[in-house]
């Protein structure tokens, strides 16, 4: 007998010919609504264990042996041997100063060029719309083919760079990718291509919610444009912008993929940030116990900066409601 | 003559970030022997023999296929198991809720090259090294929490007053879940579904680990493309092409829920 899922339990268990497991949800309905979110977050919970919370214990288990898998040695425990490699280390303490300047660079390049093009952008003009929709389609181009543009832009013979270089200063045949200096500005370029969009739109949607009756009111008191942007506008979008500083932070602290394909980490190591640092310590060395360190040392300071923009993300979420 | 500063402006900007799209695809129909040549040469006679190379000598085919399978079979499980947890954290009251959720956030924002290390290893362990199911995985739970952070803000904005309804009426929590919320919240499922799709088409850092022929997707082909020899500029803007045209086009389609999706729902455009 087919049951109509909109016909109440309750008068099913009057009528003794139904099952048993009617009887039973009814029971789980009464005795066990405790248990129920749980059976919704069940799958999402299954996956994060087994493959995060697993994986996390894995590394830091591994982060205290030493285990090379080029050799056919077992892996030893070997205590906090690998963290001491590590701070001792000139080439980490090299990359991590190469990190500092790589997130710094692009972050804060991003964040001048990005306010400025959104307020650019929040004013009138035609074809505002379409511009709006085309500054978006960087962003979602995959790192690791932008990182493969950039390198086609900036290549010696037949990049672009030089070609337009060449229109304003006798230069030519410029090495941008072999040029240590060069190839720093290079990667920190393509990041900026790729991400000053999502501070623009993120800004140009702050600026939405920018009431206008306080603009009106700056500018009959005789504010000028640059003085209602810095005084009205920004204060008002100020947290919308700290989130987007957040995320850009540890997402251009994570990032490898544009480095791999732009310059692996060279010319040297001129360009091997930390994540490539960790990357080529683990698949090209295969020092697992190293990496694994590497890895939970990475862990622990974006950790740091996921907090802050967590707490951030819940404030804002509860200031809606 | 504000004015037109203002729209020189514009184009300067617009001039930055299109460039090198355009060039791309330029560059893609473009005869080989006039790529390097200098100055640039404009009028030419277009050509398809770079996608002909791609497809029928270097058989960008198989990855092409390996990649719409991964994104397809990840994005269904993202929205399988976010979108019941996400309705948990909407509706109930879950004890640590807030932990919970924040939890799922950090995993979200890990180092990629920390969390494919010991994945690595058990996928080897378990030899599932090239395999779909390897990258699948990865990619459910690298999306998954952006998906629920996601979700979540949608469902906040159905009111609970039609679950309740549905309660009165008889209906199980389950069936509230499934025929009133979820149809609801539909676009939004749409968006995010779209966008956890885009994600995994471009993920490259775990393809590359944990594949190697089998199961290569199409951004560790377009790495492949470069030599130390040579670079095949032709080819590879070809294949750029082909990877970043579907994405374009979805992009477009869900402008209005990018930036929600990028900041895990905390900015409206």
């Amino acid at each position: 007998m087919k049951v109509s899922p909109y016909s109440p339990p309750e008068a099913d268990i009057q009528n003794p010919s139904r099952s048993i497991v009617l009887k039973a949800r009814l029971l789980l309905r009464r005795r066990a609504a405790w248990l129920h979110p749980w059976l919704y977050l069940s799958p999402a919970l299954l996956v994060m264990i087994t493959m995060t919370v697993y994986p996390f214990v894995y590394t830091v288990i591994l982060s205290l042996s030493r285990w090379n898998l080029t050799f056919a040695r077992p892996r030893t425990f070997v205590g906090l041997a690998n963290y001491q490699a590590i701070f001792g280390s000139a080439d980490f303490w090299a990359s991590a100063g190469r990190t500092f300047w790589y997130v710094g660079g692009c972050v804060s390049v991003e964040f001048l060029l990005g306010i400025l093009i959104a307020f650019l952008l929040d004013t009138h003009f035609i074809g505002r719309n379409l511009v709006r929709t085309l500054i978006l389609l960087p962003m979602v181009m995959a790192p690791v083919v932008a990182g493969l543009i950039w390198r086609f832009i900036f290549n010696d013979e037949s990049g672009l760079a030089n070609k337009v270089a060449g229109l304003f200063w006798a230069i030519s045949g410029r090495a941008w990718l072999v040029d240590p200096r060069l190839a720093f500005l290079a990667i920190i370029v393509a990041d900026v291509w790729q991400w000053t969009p999502f501070i623009v739109l993120i800004t140009l949607a702050g600026l939405q919610a920018v009431p206008r009756e306080l603009i009106e009111a700056a500018r009959v008191d005789g504010a000028t444009w640059f003085q209602i942007q810095r005084f009205v506008a920004l204060p008002t979008i100020r947290s919308v912008l700290a989130i987007g500083l957040l995320i850009r932070l540890i997402d251009s602290f994570r990032n490898v993929d544009q480095i791999f394909v732009m310059t692996y980490g060279g010319p040297g190591v001129a360009t091997s940030v930390l994540g490539f640092y960790t990357y080529i310590k683990g698949f090209k060395f295969f020092d697992i116990g190293y990496t694994a360190a590497l890895g939970i040392v990475m862990l622990f300071i974006i950790s740091l900066l996921a907090q802050l923009v967590i707490s951030m993300l819940v404030r804002t979420r509860e200031n809606r409601r | 003559m504000k004015k037109v500063a203002k729209y020189l402006a514009v184009l300067l900007v617009m001039a930055f970030f299109m460039t090198p799209i355009l060039w791309t695809a330029i560059t893609a129909i473009k005869p080989t022997e006039l790529i390097s040549a200098n100055p640039i040469v404009w009028l030419f006679q277009p050509t398809l023999e770079h996608f002909r190379v791609i497809f029928f000598e270097d058989n960008i085919a198989a990855p092409l296929v390996n990649s719409t399978i991964i994104a397809t079979f990840s994005t269904i499980g993202v929205l399988v198991t976010a979108a019941p947890a996400s309705y948990a954290l909407s509706r109930f009251r879950v004890p640590f809720g807030a932990q919970l959720a924040s939890y799922f956030l950090s995993a979200r924002m890990a180092p990629p090259v920390t969390v494919v290390l010991p994945l690595f290893l058990i996928f080897r362990s378990l030899d599932l090294i090239d395999t779909h199911a390897a990258l699948v995985a990865a990619y459910v739970t690298v999306n998954m929490p952006f998906a629920i952070w996601m979700i979540k803000g949608f469902f906040d904005e159905i009111p609970t007053e039609l679950d309740e309804a549905a309660l009165l009426d008889g209906c199980s929590r389950f069936h509230a879940f499934v025929r009133i919320v979820l149809p609801l919240a539909a676009p939004g499922l749409a968006a995010t579904a779209i966008i956890a799709f885009i994600f995994s088409w471009n993920e490259f850092l775990f393809a590359i680990l944990l594949t190697n022929f089998h199961a290569r997707t199409l951004p560790v082909a377009a790495s492949a493309l470069m030599t130390d020899r040579m670079v095949l500029w032709g080819e590879l803007c070809a294949t750029a092409l082909i990877i970043y045209l579907p994405v374009m086009l979805f992009a477009v389609l869900v402008r209005n829920y990018l930036i929600k999706g990028l900041t895990f729902g905390a900015v409206n455009q």
